[in-house]
C-alpha cells in the first residue's frame, strides 16, 4: 500500500480545486459559465446559512433579507455615492450582522417552527417595506422598481466586467474562504459549543455553555457572510429589486439546499448545490416548457424523500461512497 | 464547612408546592443522599439549585455566594455540575466529543480540552467507547457518559440525579465504586436515588423528602429508623413496634 486514505483525500481535494480554477480556460461558452456561477453562488449561500441553520440547530427561513441588505447597501453606496462595491460589501456585511443580532435577540427564545415563521415574517415584512419606499431622505431606494447598476467599465475597483470569468473566480474564492472559515470554526471551542447548544440546549447550559450567546454569534456571522453574496449578486446581475433578492422562495431555496445536502455538515451545502441546481436547471429546460412549474414539484418531491429516507442529507451517501472508493483506490496503489 | 445551602427554598407549580421551604445543607467532601417517593420533589429541588428552574422564593448559597436566579451556565462555571435523570447526550456526536464540550469550560485550547476529556473517559472505564456515537451506547454507558461530561467541567460539587436507575445489580456496583472514587478526588456529591440500599451504602448523610417537604435528615441508620420515613415509604398504617 503506497498511499494512505488521508493522502488520497488531500490529493483529490487539491486536484479538484486546481480543476475548478482551470474550468474557465476550457469552457468558453458564457451560458455554461453562468451555470457554474449559479451553483457556486448557492453553495456559498447554503454554507453561510448552515452556520446558524445547521450547526446552531435553528431553522431560519428568511435569509433573503441579508442578501437584500448586502445588495442594497453596496448598490446605493456605489451608484449614489461612488464608493467602491468592495467597501460597500463590507458595510453591507456589518449592517447585516447587526440586523441579524437584532432579529436573533427576541426570536431565539422561540422553538422550532415558531422561529422559522418569525424569520420568514421578518423577511416578508422587509420586502414589503422596500417595495413601498422610494426614497429615504436623499437616498434613492427604488421601491418596487428596484435599482439598476450602470456599467462603468471593466475594473476590479468597480467590481464590474463584461465577461463572466472574473465573477466565476470571485465567487469560487468566496466559497473556498467561507468553507475554510467554517472548518476552522467547527474545530474550535465555538464549534463544539454551537453544536452542543443545537443538539440539546438544556444539557449544554448545564455544562457551562451560554447557548444564547453562541447562537447570536453564529447568527451575526451567517448574516455577515450572506450579505457579501448580496453585493456579489448585484454586481453580477446589474439589477436588484425586492422581488429578486428578498423573495421568500429565494430564502427557502437557500435553506433547502443546505437541508437536502445535509444540515450541520460542512459538505452538506456543497453537495446540495451541486445536486439541486443542475437538477433544477435540467427539469426547467426539459420539463418546464411542457408542464410549467414541474421543476418546483420535483424539488418538493426531492425534499420530502430526503427528509424521510436520508434525514442527515445526501452528503451522508456521498461520504459513504467516497469512503468505499477511497479504500479501493488505496488498495490498488 | 458548608459548600451548598438552601434557605427556605420553595417552588410552586400553580397550586402545587413541589418544593416546600427546604433548608438543605451539604458540607465540603460529603456524599449526601436525597431519598423520597416518586413526586416527592427531589428533581425539582435539583433543578432549582442548578438554575434550570426559577425558585418561587428562598435562597441558594454555593461556596458562600448567593446563586439564586443565576443561569445554569453561570452556575456550572462556578463549579456546580449536575446530571439529568433522563440522559441527554449530544446523540449524533462521539463520546469524546460529548466530554470535550464539558472540558471546554476550563480551557479555550482544543488540544487541552481533548486531553482532559480522554483522561476522564479513562477514569470512568469508557475508553473502549471513545469514538462511539452517543446514540449507539447502552444505558449504563450513557449514564457514565452523562457523569463524564459533568466531571469534565471540573466541578467542586456534583449533583447526580438517579444515575443508577435502570441499571442491573452488577452495573450498580460498578457505578457505586466510581462515585466513591470521584468523591475521593475531593468532589462533594449530592445524589438522588430511589434504591435505598444504594444510597445507604455510600451516603454520609441522607435527607428524606415527601410531598415537597423535608421529613427527616441524618445518618443512613437514623433515617431508616425514622417513623416519618417509614410512613412515607410504607403507608400511614404501618408502624414499627417500639422495643
Amino acid at each position: 500500500m503506497g498511499l494512505s486514505e488521508k493522502q488520497i483525500k488531500v490529493a483529490l481535494l487539491i486536484f479538484s480545486i486546481i480543476a475548478l480554477f482551470l474550468i474557465p480556460t476550457f469552457i468558453k461558452n458564457q451560458s455554461y459559465m453562468q451555470i457554474f456561477i449559479v451553483v457556486l453562488f448557492y453553495m456559498y449561500l447554503g454554507t453561510a446559512w448552515n452556520l446558524v441553520g445547521g450547526f446552531a440547530g435553528v431553522l431560519p427561513f428568511g435569509h433573503g433579507v441579508f442578501v437584500a441588505i448586502g445588495a442594497y447597501v453596496s448598490t446605493i453606496l456605489f451608484m449614489q455615492y461612488h464608493i467602491s462595491p468592495w467597501i460597500g460589501m463590507l458595510a453591507g456585511g456589518i449592517l447585516s450582522a447587526v440586523i441579524g443580532i437584532i432579529l436573533g435577540l427576541p426570536t431565539f427564545r422561540l422553538k422550532g417552527s415558531y422561529f422559522a415563521l418569525a424569520t420568514m415574517a421578518f423577511a416578508i415584512g422587509i420586502k414589503v417595506l422596500i417595495e413601498n419606499i422610494n426614497t429615504i431622505g436623499p437616498i434613492n431606494v427604488g421601491g418596487s422598481r428596484g435599482l439598476l447598476i450602470s456599467y462603468l467599465g471593466n475594473s476590479l475597483a468597480n467590481f464590474q466586467w463584461v465577461s463572466k470569468v472574473p465573477y466565476y473566480y470571485i465567487i469560487l474564492i468566496m466559497v473556498i474562504i467561507l468553507v475554510l472559515i467554517t472548518v476552522f470554526l467547527m474545530k474550535s471551542k465555538m464549534g463544539y459549543y454551537l453544536i452542543a447548544g443545537g443538539e440539546d440546549t438544556e444539557a449544554a447550559e448545564s455544562l457551562g455553555v451560554n447557548v444564547a450567546k453562541y447562537k447570536l454569534i453564529a447568527m451575526a456571522l451567517s448574516a455577515f457572510f450572506t450579505a457579501l453574496a448580496g453585493t456579489f449578486y448585484a454586481q453580477w446581475i446589474f439589477y436588484i429589486s425586492p422581488n429578486s433578492v428578498d423573495n421568500i422562495n429565494f430564502s427557502f431555496e437557500i435553506a433547502f439546499i443546505a437541508i437536502i445536502g445535509g444540515r450541520s455538515s460542512i459538505l452538506g451545502p456543497i453537495v446540495g448545490a451541486l445536486f439541486l441546481k443542475p437538477l433544477e436547471e435540467f427539469t426547467r429546460t426539459y420539463i418546464g416548457s411542457a408542464l410549467p412549474g414541474a421543476h418546483l414539484f420535483i424539488l418538493g418531491l426531492v425534499l420530502v424523500l430526503v427528509m424521510i429516507y436520508q434525514p442527515r442529507g445526501i452528503q451522508e451517501i456521498v461520504l459513504k461512497l467516497s469512503k468505499k472508493l477511497m479504500r479501493r483506490i488505496s488498495k490498488k496503489i | 464547612m458548608s459548600i451548598l445551602k438552601t434557605e427556605k427554598l420553595t417552588k410552586k407549580f400553580g397550586g402545587l408546592v413541589a418544593v416546600n421551604n427546604i433548608d438543605f445543607e451539604v458540607n465540603k467532601g460529603e456524599i449526601v443522599g436525597i431519598i423520597g417517593a416518586n413526586g416527592a420533589g427531589k428533581t425539582t429541588l435539583f433543578n432549582c439549585i442548578s438554575g434550570n428552574l426559577k425558585a418561587t422564593s428562598g435562597k441558594v448559597i454555593f461556596n458562600n455566594k448567593d446563586i439564586t436566579g443565576l443561569k445554569p451556565y453561570e452556575i456550572a462555571e462556578l463549579g456546580l455540575a449536575r446530571t439529568f435523570q433522563i440522559v441527554r447526550p449530544f446523540a449524533t456526536k462521539s463520546v469524546l466529543y460529548n466530554v470535550t464540550v464539558g472540558a471546554f469550560l476550563r480551557t479555550n485550547q482544543k488540544a487541552e480540552a481533548i486531553e482532559e476529556a480522554k483522561e476522564i473517559i479513562k477514569f470512568l472505564n469508557l475508553s473502549n467507547k471513545m469514538e462511539a456515537l452517543a446514540k449507539d451506547l447502552t444505558l449504563p454507558e450513557r449514564k457514565k457518559l452523562e457523569l463524564a461530561r459533568a466531571l469534565a467541567t471540573k466541578p467542586s460539587l456534583l449533583m447526580l440525579d438517579e444515575v443508577m436507575a435502570g441499571l442491573r445489580p452488577n452495573e450498580i456496583k460498578d457505578m457505586l465504586e466510581l462515585i466513591k472514587k470521584i468523591n475521593k478526588e475531593g468532589i462533594t456529591i449530592v445524589i438522588i436515588e430511589h434504591i435505598m440500599q444504594v444510597i445507604m451504602s455510600i451516603s454520609n448523610r441522607v435527607y428524606c423528602m415527601n410531598f415537597g417537604k423535608e421529613i427527616a435528615c441524618g445518618t443512613p441508620q437514623e433515617v431508616t429508623k425514622d417513623k416519618n420515613v417509614i410512613r412515607a415509604y410504607l403507608g400511614d398504617e404501618y408502624d414499627i413496634p417500639e422495643n
